[in-house]
């Protein structure tokens, strides 16, 4: 895992070098403005922040002004409106959009833009440009049947052939909740993997659809999944890295004079599923995670998964008491929840107080849980306990040993849990 | 007496753009790009071949489609990864002797069993003959299929012996008469809505032409302003000898209803580029066409030729040539320039650059576009043959097409040459560049 961490960190500094390369170029601004925007949609999705994201949301701004509220278009107009809309939506989504947008007159402005079922007669185009305006479209007349031209698309063989096409299309289902067609297409992505049918440079695009929609696929699923992944980041490596080269090739076709040159799509990507990816680091050695984060968002107890990630970060950042706290929340409500399933009716609690634990180990042996497992269950609640209550070790945090073993415990106690029901 | 010319040179090789929505898919040579990138135009996952080849070549060929498709170690990842798509084989005729009538046969077996909305390309492995000759299986095979609407690719024993260096021109031809786009410019050329690679009075063959008196054909193909090549226009019959003014019309007329049509707006600014010299007559007749067809519009009017005896060298240049992108003015409105001498785009080059002659004959109503745009533009469309993906190429595109459909009109029969123009042919082939 340490080589992806490494990696990330190499494409965050290629990402920021390219950036810092255009300041003060404002014509190579306008010449790739999607490039930017799809830049900018990755780093502001993870919240990275540097001197040079700043500069590209300062750009962002002026160039959603210029480009939706003056309309100053040059014959790049496709590209220039659906890079404005896209910095439009990552700059709302992290509260960094400086620039009054009016909807009526941007209803208005894309819809000249519709030539049949699609803007500019671009698929990807017209994929980005609904997933940006997903949360106005009550108020754009066209979007449904804009929406239901990508959604023909959906199965057919050319968008395969275009793979970024497969992160923008499932970006917008899952912001439009098409649960079924966002299912069908994961589902088509896994098959091609599952047929080794994959091209060796798309498989970042194909694991960074399984991984982020990882929850909708079916339990036997998950280990080809993480391991596709995994692998398909670490082979990317090659594509960032000097590549050997037949030296005839450069005989004949030159020197390639721009060899740090990459796809921004490419260098978004994977930024992006490396980032998602090595966080979750700590969680692939628990074999079973994957099936708590599944079953617990099938049913319903998000708030459960919710302290679980939060543990996790807590981990991530070092915070280790908070890590321990975060994981007696999610035991207790898991174990709480699983009772009152098993039982068909609420386990009594007080606002501020804990549950009582002897009712739930109560609640465990009647339905059939052997002592000692149920000794293992309250053991765990305590071990995490204990360590979440600094004041009580003398102001002490928990180490990093302990933690991890906190999390180990915690996460096969909660597995062991949810399979009751 | 010494004679003291003026220079000049294009400071930056013009890129290219491999993917039509991704503005950073850009790099200026095309072997790096479409490794890098893929095609421009990545709609295209199945590029659907007939072949026609002597039985005992035909596993010969299968296998050569079977290494586009995996990919060798000079196109590592094959077609899938430089264009994005896979070759299927769907339909193979035998032929029975390498005879020219052999040949005609079978492609005339072919096109009426098959259905040209069901092929993308024939491939057709054919003897090597000069292209000099006219009764030849390359020139008999490719009209008798053009004539049907087929796109073909012609392979021969020389493909094989070079096949490590085959691979990609083939992969890219294929991709392009498919319909595909491989690779166009980056940047728009300056000053210009459309170009045009024009051709008047080509003479048609007259060993296939009944008759007596000499007839001739017309053709166009237009570009856009990114010097992607949009479609191909030829006269709807041949003409006898002074019918200028009827060619240049009916041409002009076509490209522009059909440009429009496409692009959704008129051109103001056209160039034309032409392989001969320019007359009064042919310039007269462009600007009435053009007066009665745009009304508002300026028109260049550009010969480019290498008929001349410099050669130009650079002594502070390594190899002593005259390097890519250099050019001297032989007056105001004339250059000579390089497009094949010394550059970081290229590692291996060929002899001294047999440089290109460049003038702008006129401009009409007054000068719109100036030499030094001129010769970026001319340097841009060197780049833009979609049959080789070698980083050094000395014409620019307009002038190629034309001189591969002259050699074509030369030895094709009137009715062939109707045929491949006819409307339900031209619907198919003339958005591909089937000629090339």
């Amino acid at each position: 895992m340490s080589s992806l961490r490494v990696m990330e960190e190499k494409i965050r500094s290629i990402i920021d070098k390219d950036i810092q390369s255009s300041f003060g170029l404002e014509i190579e601004r306008r010449e790739d403005p999607l490039g930017n925007s799809i830049f900018l949609f990755f780093l502001t999705r993870n919240k990275i922040e540097s001197r040079a994201v700043d500069a590209l949301i300062d750009w962002t701004n002026s160039w959603i002004d210029i480009i939706l509220n003056q309309r100053k278009f040059s014959r790049f107009v496709d590209k220039e409106v659906t890079s404005a809309l896209l910095g439009f939506y990552a700059l709302k989504s992290v509260g960094r959009l400086r620039i009054e947008v009016d909807t009526d007159k941007l209803v208005g402005l894309i819809s000249e833009f519709v030539t049949d079922d699609s803007f500019f007669d671009n698929f990807t185009y017209t994929t980005l440009i609904l997933f940006s305006l997903v949360k106005q479209r009550s108020k754009i007349p066209m979007f449904n049947r804009l929406f239901e031209g990508i959604r023909r698309n959906l199965h057919k063989e050319a968008l395969f052939n275009d793979v970024k096409n497969l992160i923008f299309a499932s970006l917008l289902l899952e912001a439009i909740n098409a649960q079924d067609d966002l299912k069908r297409l994961v589902r088509a992505c896994f098959e091609k993997v599952e047929k080794n049918a994959v091209r060796f440079d798309d498989r970042v695009y194909y694991a960074w659809v399984l991984w982020y929609n990882r929850r909708i696929m079916e339990e036997r699923d998950l280990p080809k999944i993480i391991n596709f992944t995994k692998d398909a980041l670490e082979n990317t490596a090659r594509i960032f890295g000097t590549e050997e080269l037949d030296e005839s090739v450069i005989e004949m076709y030159g020197y390639d004079t721009e060899p740090e040159k990459f796809p921004k799509m490419l260098l978004g990507t994977t930024l992006d599923l490396l980032i998602s990816f090595n966080a979750s680091r700590i969680m692939l050695p628990v074999p079973n995670i994957v099936y708590i984060e599944q079953k617990l968002s099938s049913l319903g107890w998000t708030e459960a998964w919710r302290e679980l990630d939060k543990a996790l970060e807590g981990f991530e950042d070092g915070r280790m008491s908070d890590c321990c706290n975060n994981l007696r929340m999610g035991l207790i409500i898991v174990w709480i929840k699983v009772c009152e399933k098993l039982e068909g009716k609420p386990i009594p609690t007080q606002v501020g107080k804990t549950v009582d634990i002897g009712r739930l180990n109560k609640c465990l042996e009647t339905h059939g849980l052997p002592e000692d497992t149920i000794g293992m269950v309250s053991r765990t609640w305590s071990y995490v306990s204990d360590r979440a209550h600094i004041e009580k070790r003398g102001g002490q945090a928990p180490s990093e040993l302990e933690v991890r073993y906190g999390i180990q415990l915690a996460f096969a106690t909660i597995e062991h849990l949810l399979r009751l029901v | 007496m010494p004679t003291f010319l003026l220079g000049n040179r294009i400071e930056r090789e013009p890129n290219l753009l491999f993917d039509k929505s991704d503005s950073s898919a850009v790099h200026p040579q095309v072997y790096w790009g479409l490794r890098t990138y893929g095609p421009y135009d990545k709609g295209i996952s199945s590029v659907r071949l007939g072949i026609i080849s002597p039985q005992s070549r035909m596993d010969q060929v299968k296998k050569l489609i079977d290494e586009l498709n995996k990919g060798t170690p000079i196109m590592p990842g094959g077609m899938p990864k430089f264009f994005g798509s896979n070759l299927d084989v769907v339909v193979e005729m035998p032929v029975n002797s390498t005879e020219v009538s052999s040949y005609e046969d079978k492609c005339w077996a072919f096109v009426k069993s098959s259905d040209p909305s069901e092929v993308d390309v024939v491939l057709v492995y054919i003897p090597k003959t000069s292209r000099y000759f006219s009764n030849t299986p390359y020139y008999r095979s490719k009209a008798i299929l053009a004539s049907e609407g087929y796109s073909s690719q012609m392979i021969t024993d020389s493909t094989f012996l070079n096949l490590k260096w085959s691979y990609l021109n083939l992969a890219s031809a294929i991709y392009a008469k498919a319909g595909g786009i491989p690779w166009v410019l980056e940047s728009e050329m300056k000053n210009v809505d459309i170009l045009l690679g024009i051709s008047i009075s080509n003479l048609v063959s007259e060993k296939y032409r009944a008759g007596v008196s000499a007839r001739y054909v017309g053709y166009v193909n237009v570009f856009d302003s990114y010097g992607k090549w949009m479609f191909f226009e030829g006269t709807a019959k041949s003409y006898e000898e002074g019918k200028i003014f009827e060619q240049l019309k009916e041409l002009l007329s076509k490209a522009f209803q059909k440009f429009e049509a496409e692009k959704r707006f008129r051109p103001k600014n056209v160039v034309i580029h032409y392989y001969k010299r320019w007359g009064k007559e042919e310039t007269d007749s462009v600007i009435k066409i053009l007066d009665e067809l745009l009304g508002d519009f300026n028109v260049g009017f550009i010969s480019i030729d290498d008929s001349h005896p410099f050669r130009v060298y650079d002594t502070n240049v390594a190899d002593g040539s005259f390097p890519r992108g250099h050019y001297a003015y032989l007056g105001e409105n004339a250059i000579l320039m390089s497009t094949t001498g010394f550059t970081t785009i290229a590692a291996k080059r060929m002899g001294t650059p047999k440089l290109l002659h460049v003038v702008s004959r006129m401009q009409h109503p007054s000068k719109f576009i100036e030499m030094e745009d001129l010769a970026l533009q001319i340097l841009s469309l060197t780049k833009l043959d979609w049959a080789t993906a070698t980083p050094l190429v000395r014409e620019p595109v307009t002038l190629l097409f034309s001189r591969e459909i002259a050699y074509l009109t030369a030895v094709v029969s009137e009715q062939e040459w109707k045929s491949i123009i006819r409307p339900e042919v031209n619907a198919i082939l003339s958005r591909r560049p089937w000629f090339i």
